[in-house]
């Protein structure tokens, strides 16, 4: 009886405001069945630092964030402050 | 007891329940082999019924910490979740080992993006319980980030050696 782990990213959405939030999951099995499956996430927005990411969530906010998509997130974020 | 599979009723017994020792795998998700309960596909299938539950999650996110001025040297965060349909239930553990430059308030990433419509402000609590006591988090429609601060918004809420533990219910568009 072997079990294993293995950790991918499974899941990029892109949400409002060009906003991605990624999902990795580490998934146990035993002797190759599944198990169980374990979620760890981050949310990257339009003025993130990306250069550790792993390629396929740069390419993915690569494409997303344009010149646009940058100009209105800033415009967005201005916009977000509550006041008492 | 029999069991009845058509493609009406779906699966009964003769006393109208299901029994299932294990775990019960809905929308092609492959059944947990850990414990009992119901598995939820890994990604959500969303229903628009409002008495359907249609997601199930829970794990752990990183929280990216900044502050409202200036910058800290040494700061780090851990966050647990638990996201069930659009309601996410948030903790998180933020550690303050050196301020450098950083005051007025604490701002940390959210791990899922708060509703846009309706209106997806929120507050919840937040405590440092050695110096600065009790506060609030706030936070804005359609947001990634959450703020810790004072609830007349004034001064900082930053120092040295501070450990915030705070506490939030939100929606998901």
């Amino acid at each position: 009886m072997a079990l294993t782990e293995k950790q991918e990213i499974d899941r990029i959405e892109i949400v409002e405001q060009g906003i991605v939030q990624v999902r990795q999951a580490t998934i146990i099995e035993r002797d190759g069945e599944f198990v169980s499956r374990t979620f760890h996430r981050w949310v990257l927005t339009p003025d993130s630092d990306i250069s550790d990411q792993e390629q396929k969530v740069k390419d993915i906010c690569n494409a997303a964030w344009t010149d646009e998509v940058k100009a209105a997130y800033e415009t967005f974020k201005a916009t977000q402050r509550m006041t008492p | 007891m029999p069991v009845i599979i058509d493609g009406t009723n779906g699966i009964t017994t003769n006393s109208g329940t299901v029994i299932s020792a294990t775990t019960i795998g809905v929308g092609g998700a492959t059944p947990s082999a850990s414990g009992s309960g119901i598995t939820f596909p890994a990604t959500q299938s969303a229903s628009t019924d409002a008495n359907t539950l249609d997601d199930y999650e829970e794990g752990t996110w990183t929280p990216t910490v900044t502050s409202g001025s200036g910058s800290f040297t040494t700061v780090s965060a851990t966050g647990t979740y638990v996201k069930v349909g659009k309601q996410v239930a948030i903790r998180t553990t933020i550690t303050i080992t050196t301020v450098g430059t950083a005051s007025g308030q604490i701002n940390f990433t959210l791990p899922f993006t708060s509703s846009a419509s309706p209106n997806g402000d929120g507050v919840g609590a937040a405590g440092e319980f050695s110096a600065v006591g009790i506060t609030g988090i706030t936070f804005t429609s359609s947001s990634t980030t959450g703020s810790i601060k004072k609830y007349d918004y004034s001064g900082t809420v930053i120092g040295a050696g501070n450990t915030w533990q705070t506490t939030l219910v939100y929606f998901t568009s």
